[in-house]
């Protein structure tokens, strides 16, 4: 898929998302498409991309490939959690505060080339399983 | 004062007070700080005022090791030296640069950054650059479109570059000719240096030329100012009366022989096109950045001193890689061929306007130090050239150190281009395996010798002292990069002219 495509149809995934969150509960489905999406890589790269590295990572770490592992590490950090309750802008928030401190502190990857946060890394991962 | 080596009678004998030998940026720097003293200078230039095919040979030799540009057209072998088709990068080395750092064998130099401040800022001068100014928001005043893409320097920061058009043989030929005490001879080519009978000091030179003509150069000062694999090939090849080689009795001539690695390396992808002003490169531009490494990084992730560039990567990828452009024996040839490549690639950037998806994607190219490797030298082939001097054998080793620095570097750099939310950076598939020590087919150099005759208080562990003469022999010095210690991520020439100052100052002392 191209990048603008892809850009567009995880635009109108992310605003799908808000409203399901108050009516999934129970179902990952679409809480987990938003929680798989690594946003500030999306703007750059290519849902084949996004596949691929989630697809590696996943090799790399096999105890963790699996929806469940991913959404527990996802939504969990030191100070606290998200949940498909969680309203829209805290969650991005929760997310990009996540990713932010994986750069800081260097809790880096190199997948398939890309310098990447543990955080993204593992969106990628669990975007590779839900798409 | 200018003669012709070719045209004085066989076996002329040319006396003075100082010897200069080459007249490249480090031997034209110093001949100029002498005019109008007493002293008589003699400034031996190998070749004439114009490029000769005959006297390009001379620099010919061969190479092994980590595959490398013919030696024959990496430098320039005629009045003004490599100026002559230089590109004109210049940036100062870094103080950490100069320090001994545990994690890089053989690093630390006898002096400090801050004893060549004062010279970088005479250098400046030679090299016809802008204020001594290497602080990026001191042109971020002069232009407000030049913007940091960082969000602090804390782990990168915006090292400066300067640019210079400076050819020294154009520039300074009419100053050198000119000069009353300065006394250029050109197609006087050292083949010999005569030291005492105890080897301690050196008493002659011999010079020669393709008429057959061969003259000896008395003086009280010898200075070798030829570049790092000419100055190896001359200490080593006088061996009649020290059989190692003047200056080498511990086997340090030729050893440490290092470039800057220059390559391709990773990729930086934007959200949304910026131009990045304060990056990028065209002909006519003054000054840009380039992505350093604190010094303080360098130290916690024990990697060695690189930067990098940044190209629009449409361009660079039109751009073959400089291993395959430079291949010819012919400097002009491949100059040419050079040229060529960057002038076509460069047209679809002139053209873009700042919103255009071309600046969305840049090319992020290494310029490295490499840690000084005793195994990576210059010694003497059994071949010789048409004045009876032994050619040149380079053998260029890299370590595991260079490519482990290299994949540090981009992992920080994505690190912090990550926190500004603007992008990301993707490294080049040579570099993803960090237990991957080989090196891809365009690694390349830059043309930039260093570290033949290095610096150290000590003779076991390097060739000249802090005030570059050569250890054991009173009166002979070096200038140019063969001195360095370490190569730092900078081109070589700013520094050389500097450290040629600092040289010159010290003998003012001595005569």
């Amino acid at each position: 898929m191209k990048r603008g495509k892809f850009i567009a149809l995880t635009a109108i995934g992310a605003a799908a998302v808000s409203i399901p969150y108050l009516n999934c509960k129970g179902s990952a489905n679409a809480y987990d498409k938003k929680l798989a999406l690594p946003q500030s890589l999306a703007k750059i790269t290519d849902e084949k991309e996004i596949m691929a590295i989630g697809k590696a990572y996943g090799s790399m770490h096999k105890e963790e490939y699996n929806i469940k592992a991913l959404e527990e590490q996802l939504q969990t950090n030191k100070t606290g959690n998200i949940s498909s309750n969680t309203p829209e802008k805290e969650f991005d928030m929760f997310l990009e505060k996540n990713i932010n401190n994986d750069l800081d502190q260097g809790n880096t990857l190199v997948i398939n080339g890309w310098v990447i946060s543990l955080t993204e890394a593992r969106q990628c991962a669990l975007f590779s399983l839900t798409r | 004062m200018h003669i012709d080596a070719r045209e004085l009678p066989t076996d002329s004998i040319i006396e003075g007070d100082i010897c200069i030998v080459g007249a490249g940026a480090a031997g034209i720097s110093i001949a100029l700080d002498w005019i109008g003293s007493s002293q008589k200078v003699i400034l031996l230039e190998g070749g004439g005022f114009e490029y000769d095919d005959k006297v390009q040979d001379l620099y010919a030799g061969k190479t092994t090791g980590q595959h490398y540009f013919p030696l024959r057209s990496a430098r320039l072998h005629y009045f003004g030296g490599t100026t002559g088709h230089w590109a004109g990068f210049c940036s100062t080395f870094d103080e950490v640069d100069f320090e001994k750092r545990d994690w890089i064998p053989h690093s630390g130099w006898p002096i400090k950054r801050a004893d060549l401040d004062p010279f970088y800022k005479r250098a400046h001068k030679n090299v016809e650059l802008g204020p001594y100014e290497y602080d990026w928001k001191y042109w971020q005043k002069k232009d407000p479109q030049l913007q940091s893409i960082l969000k602090d320097e804390s782990v990168v920061w915006n090292k400066v570059w300067q640019f210079s058009n400076t050819r020294f043989g154009t520039k300074y030929r009419d100053a050198i000719v000119n000069a009353k005490n300065v006394h250029l001879y050109t197609y006087a080519n050292l083949v010999d240096i005569t030291a005492n009978e105890n080897v301690s000091a050196i008493k002659q030179v011999t010079v020669k030329n393709y008429t057959g003509k061969q003259h000896t150069v008395k003086a009280k000062h010898f200075i070798l100012a030829c570049c790092s694999v000419q100055n190896a090939r001359i200490l080593l090849s006088s061996n009649k009366q020290a059989p190692k080689g003047l200056g080498n009795d511990h086997d340090n001539v030729g050893r440490y022989f290092m470039e800057h690695l220059e390559i391709k390396s990773a990729e930086l992808w934007l959200s949304r096109p910026d131009p990045l002003k304060l990056y990028t490169w065209d002909f006519g531009k003054t000054m840009r950045c380039e992505l350093g490494i604190t010094k303080e990084q360098q130290a916690k992730n024990k990697i060695l001193n690189g930067t990098a560039s940044l190209t629009p990567l449409t361009m660079a990828k039109k751009v073959k890689p400089i291993m395959d452009i430079w291949n010819s024996d012919n400097p002009k040839k491949n100059l040419d061929k050079l040229m060529e490549e960057f002038g076509d690639a460069g047209k679809e950037v002139k053209n873009a306007k700042a919103d255009d998806k071309i600046f969305r994607s840049y090319e992020l190219f290494t310029r490295i130090e490499q840690a000084p490797n005793p195994d990576s030298r210059i010694t003497l082939d059994t071949e010789k050239d048409a004045l009876g001097m032994p050619r040149a054998n380079l053998h260029w080793v890299l370590t595991p150190l260079e490519k482990h620095s290299i994949r540090k570097i981009y992992e920080l750099i994505g690190q912090q281009i990550g926190k500004t939310g603007v992008g990301r950076v993707k490294l080049m598939e040579y570099l993803w395996d960090e237990n991957d020590t080989a090196w891809p087919s365009f690694t390349g150099g830059g043309w930039h010798h260093m570290g033949t005759t290095r610096m150290s208080d000590d003779p076991a562990n390097g060739v000249v002292d802090a005030n570059c003469k050569v250890h054991g022999i009173a009166n002979l010095h070096v200038a140019g990069a063969s001195c360095y210690a370490t190569a730092a991520a900078p081109n070589p020439t700013l520094t050389v002219i500097a450290l040629s100052l600092r040289l010159s100052d010290h003998l003012k002392k001595l005569v």
